[in-house]
């Protein structure tokens, strides 16, 4: 499992940790075995679906009023602004953290479910 | 030759077969057609044995796969020629060649013969592929006749009820030998520079001679396509900003999605699961990156087809051959791909299919294991997939996309399905909020310490963790610069002060995560006591887990290699610095610096033990905040240029103690913390010991290899680059010179005379393969031995008291912290229980011989046993390596001879060990 050496060799200030997330899920589904390009694969898409519940965890916590915001601030991009995010974040989701923090943790505890069935 | 003389037998002895006295007929009566018929028998004969043998002996995957690929086309010829299945016997061929003449002389059939032979030779596992492929040879589709096995009988069923075309394609093979021409042309059209003008028409034509529908060929083709681009934006995003790789992110794992390179990717696209995900991963890429990248990015495709390679080619073309088959066999299965049951099965069929032709090679031990984790990758994903997407509908059923009516037309206009926007939109949501603060630390947190204690709902408590981590109130400036840092408009606009604000959050982020380490640590050591889950696990991998994945979580490169300093290598062949420091240009406020280290020298302060700053100009400025926020914040890193200097001096050092270049550089960096950027309080004694450490780690980290570094007399220099980063160097003065020793081992002499106080350590070796050879042929036996030899050595060191040294040593906690101890012992100082897999032991500790039984008992340990040291009031609570590494270094550490053999066998020791246990966490 070569994986935490892999992350190490990086400069993590600029990892995602939406990766490294997805290489600890690997890692306890016991997939690490597998190889390389199966891993890859299986790490990418995951990190896509830490990201997609990232996005769910914020729709599903924000009111009308910020949900209507949010379509505007999107703008004419599919990714917004992380600056305007953030203030939209402290404005309608206060304890936005703590939110993040729980349902990161039941979507983890969902995906190693789902990989070792 | 064998098969040479029963061929000129059938001419020229008579045998009581009915065959052979057709021969025997045929032969006198001059059938000259016959002999030469089976004369041309043989030469193709001897050319496909010829090719066999030179596969076997092959040793080049691809040479081999193509050989065989040749093989398969002479059989083939070799059946349509003379109406026979080819086999390896010839006297098998002959005999069916005769058997064909009498019975069938018109019907050019040879199959029911061939079929029996078949039957009677079935597959088997891990045989060569030549002898499978003939085993296996597929009979054309609805072809009638007895059937090699049960499951082929069965396809042929589904085949005839189902009147699927070409059907005889599900087998791979058949598909790269009867369809190599047209494979070769599309991958053709891959690897050139400018599209194929005839590429719609050969992609027609294989789905015309495929029995697939166009659609279906033309998406094989385009995720060979997508292979391209995931490779195209890799490369660019090697060299982009970060926020430019935040969209390359995008783009790259969609690529990784949308390719077919693993057999994962192409079951999960294969079997159409997840659909709806990869439509609106799409959908994101296309927005989001090949809008921002195309022209870099056709450049960079262009770049890699060209780059291509004969074998690339042959492993694009294996690759659609295995997608066509797999087309192929869900469409004769009619699997029903919403049954997992069904979708299972097919999977399984399909790895199964893979290792037949050669296309994965699988250890035969392994193939159970294998299927079953790609199996549960591809449904576990697609569990997960469904998981998300049911949230998200739950959500469209709330109408949140009637507030987004716009995105239709962004993402691609009113066709566009609402779900597959709304994926694109979430997904897109949570990679912009991955960078915001706040939830990037939170995620981190996640990512390193909380996983590793996820399973069984074994998460450590907020409270474990300090609070600073996830704040960021308005009033911490570390918040506003890292909005400043995720402004693009600031980063395009300022590239100088961008990278300065960067490498002061990152300085930031490296000094709370030391702190909060040591925090998080303390919790998970309480946790791991009561917590049955790690114990019934391999609990070394969850203390690398943990200290890993805290320094993941929490920090970047810098700490990393810091601990990787004290924890691996003391002597600077830690990980490669990776640090974006040292990248940074200099502009405005950057330090002027000498000329070379040689103009450093001419620097140097020569008052002696005391460390002196010669060049301290030029700190940061830091204006570089438009919001005047100051330095006390975010330590700034040192930008000052200068040379400062240490003597090795044992002056004022315990009996036994040393001063060494570790020490030396300490005291540097605690002397003159202030201004080589200590931003703490220099009161707190223990911070600034910390501090000094882990700048000290690094500085050595930073310089390579230093020999002999311990010379009483001799100078230890800091320097300090135009990057900002510190090295040190060894000078010669009133001691000996830098290595001398080095010399003196090579060249095998013993000197007793020389001052030595440490034994020289070498670079460690970091090639992967022979740690992983070491570790794996010989740790136990090594560790034992060499357990056995420091045990020996220190029967001969009775009159040092080894026992208080342990006692005392760090590496020791309080008693506190056990709530139990083993088998309700009543300790008497000095003594030392260790406590394995439920048995006690009692050591005395001023006896060498209980070390001796000691060490052999952590040699025994395995890498899942657990044990407990106790001596006095301390307890040392561990594994093996864990644990057994600061324990040898402390004895090292307190012994008063370095020259001893025991001192050079603990260091080897602990050399060793450090190799195993950094094995074990890349493992």
């Amino acid at each position: 499992m070569p994986i935490m050496s892999k992350v190490t060799a990086e400069n993590l200030n600029d990892s995602d940790q939406s990766k490294e997330i997805a290489n600890l899920i690997i890692e306890q589904a016991h997939l690490a075995q597998l190889p390389e390009k199966d891993r890859d694969y299986i790490r990418e898409n995951l990190a896509l679906q830490i990201n997609r519940r990232l996005g769910l965890i914020i729709m599903e916590n924000l009111s009308d009023e910020g949900q209507l915001e949010y379509s505007r601030l999107l703008g004419s991009d599919l990714i917004p602004d992380p600056e305007k995010l953030q203030n939209l974040l402290n404005k309608y989701i206060p304890d936005y953290k703590e939110k993040v923090k729980v349902g990161l943790e039941e979507f983890m505890k969902e995906a190693v479910a789902s990989l070792t069935k | 030759m064998k098969a040479l003389e029963n061929f000129s037998n059938f001419f020229r002895k008579k045998k009581p077969t009915n065959a052979d006295e057709s021969l025997e007929q045929k032969a006198a009566d001059g059938d000259v057609e016959g002999e030469s018929a089976l004369q041309n028998i043989k030469l193709k004969f001897d050319e496909i044995e010829s090719l066999k043998s030179e596969a076997s002996e092959s040793k080049n995957k691809n040479n081999k796969s193509k050989i065989n690929r040749k093989i398969q086309t002479l059989k083939n010829q070799f059946k349509k020629e003379f109406k026979l299945d080819y086999k390896s016997d010839f006297d098998k061929i002959t005999q069916n060649y005769f058997n064909n003449s009498e019975s069938k002389p018109d019907s050019g059939s040879a199959l029911g013969a061939a079929s029996e032979d078949n039957l009677e030779e079935p597959l088997v596992e891990g045989a060569d592929l030549n002898d499978q492929e003939e085993k296996n040879e597929v009979k054309p589709d609805l072809e009638p006749g007895p059937e090699w096995n049960y499951r082929r009988h069965l396809e042929n069923l589904k085949i005839e009820k189902g009147g699927i075309q070409k059907g005889k394609y599900q087998m791979i093979e058949n598909v790269s030998l009867e369809l190599e021409k047209e494979l070769n042309n599309i991958t053709d059209s891959l690897v050139v520079e400018k599209l194929d003008n005839n590429l719609e028409a050969n992609l027609k034509d294989l789905a015309l001679k495929t029995g697939l529908k166009e659609e279906e060929i033309k998406e094989i083709y385009r995720t060979e396509e997508n292979n391209l681009i995931s490779e195209a934006k890799e490369e660019i995003n090697k060299n982009s900003s970060r926020w430019g790789r935040v969209s390359l992110a995008v783009g790259k794992s969609v690529g990784y999605i949308l390719a077919t390179t693993s057999t994962v990717a192409t079951l999960g696209l294969g079997v159409g699961a997840s659909m709806s995900f990869i439509a609106a991963i799409r959908i994101l890429d296309r927005v989001v990156t090949e809008k921002r990248l195309k022209k870099s990015l056709d450049a960079k495709v262009k770049e890699i087809k060209m780059s291509k390679t004969e074998t690339d080619k042959a492993a694009i073309q294996n690759r659609l051959a295995a997608a066509i088959s797999l087309k192929k066999k869900i469409e004769i299965g009619k699997v029903n791909l919403d049954d997992k049951g069904e979708r299972t099965k097919l999977i399984d069929e399909y790895i199964e299919e893979q290792r037949r032709s050669g296309l994965i090679q699988l250890d035969p031990d392994k193939v159970m294991e294998r299927k079953d984790q790609i199996i549960r990758a591809v449904e576990g994903l697609d569990d997960i997939d469904k998981s998300n997407a049911a949230r998200e509908e739950k959500m469209n059923k709330k109408g949140l996309f009637d507030k987004m009516k716009k995105l239709e037309d962004l993402v691609s206009g009113k066709s566009t399905r609402e779900k597959v926007v709304s994926t694109a939109v979430f997904v897109g949501l949570g990679i912009a909020a991955r960078e915001v603060p706040g939830i990037r630390l939170a995620m981190a947190a996640y990512a390193g310490y909380r996983l590793g204690a996820l399973i069984g709902d074994h998460v450590v408590k907020n409270d474990a963790i300090p609070e600073y981590i996830g704040e960021s109130n308005s009033k911490n400036n570390y918040n506003i610069i890292r909005k400043k840092l995720l402004d693009h408009n600031f980063q395009k606009n300022n590239p100088e002060e961008y990278l300065k604000l960067k490498q002061r959050a990152d300085v930031y982020e490296n000094e709370k995560a030391r702190v909060s380490l040591e925090a998080l640590n303390k919790s998970f050591e309480k946790k791991l006591q009561v917590d049955k889950f790690y114990q019934k696990n391999d609990r070394e991998m969850k203390i690398v887990l943990r200290v890993g994945g805290a320094v993941i979580g929490l920090v970047g490169g810098e700490l990393i290699r810091s601990l990787a300093h004290h924890f691996f290598n003391e002597n600077g062949a830690s990980p490669k610095n990776h640090d974006t420091i040292s990248e940074q240009p200099h502009g405005k406020g950057t330090a002027v610096h000498p000329e070379s280290p040689a103009d450093s020298l001419n620097h140097i302060n020569k008052s002696d033990s005391t460390a002196t700053v010669v060049d301290s100009t030029l700190a940061p400025k830091t204006n570089s905040i438009p919001d005047g926020s100051s330095q006390e914040v975010v330590p700034s890193p040192s930008h000052k240029s200068g040379v400062w200097e240490n003597n090795i001096s044992n002056k004022g050092l315990k009996t036994g103690e040393h001063d060494s270049v570790w020490r030396s550089t300490e005291q540097i960096f605690k002397d003159q913390a202030q201004k080589l950027g200590y931003k703490g309080d220099l009161n707190d004694k223990s911070a600034l010991e910390h501090w000094a450490q882990s700048q000290t780690g690094k500085t050595l980290n930073n310089s390579g290899t230093i020999n002999d570094k311990v010379f009483e007399g001799n100078k230890v220099i800091l320097e300090q680059d135009a990057k900002g980063n510190y090295h040190i160097k060894v000078e010669e003065a009133t001691g000996l010179k830098p290595g001398h020793l080095e010399h003196l081992k090579t060249s095998g002499t013993k000197e007793d005379n020389i001052p030595e106080q440490e034994a020289p350590i070498k670079k460690e070796q970091t090639n992967y393969e022979e740690l992983k050879k070491e570790f794996i042929e010989k740790d136990k036996a090594a560790f034992t031995d060499k357990s056995n030899k420091i045990a020996d050595t220190l029967l001969d060191q009775k009159n040092q008291n080894i026992s208080e040294t342990i006692k005392n040593s760090k590496i020791f906690s309080s008693i506190d912290n056990l709530k139990e101890l083993p088998n309700n012992q009543t300790l008497n100082l000095g003594d030392l229980i260790m406590s394995k897999q439920g048995n006690t032991y009692n050591f005395k500790t001023e006896d060498g011989q209980s070390f001796k039984m000691l060490f052999n008992h952590l040699g025994e340990s395995g890498q899942n046993d657990k044990f407990t040291i106790v001596s006095g009031n301390h307890v040392l609570d561990g594994s093996k390596l864990a644990e057994a590494i600061p324990l040898k270094q402390t004895i090292y550490d307190n012994l008063p001879d370095k020259r001893s053999s025991l001192a050079k066998q603990l260091l080897q020791e602990i050399i060793n060990n450090k190799k195993q246990a950094k094995f074990l966490k890349e493992f």
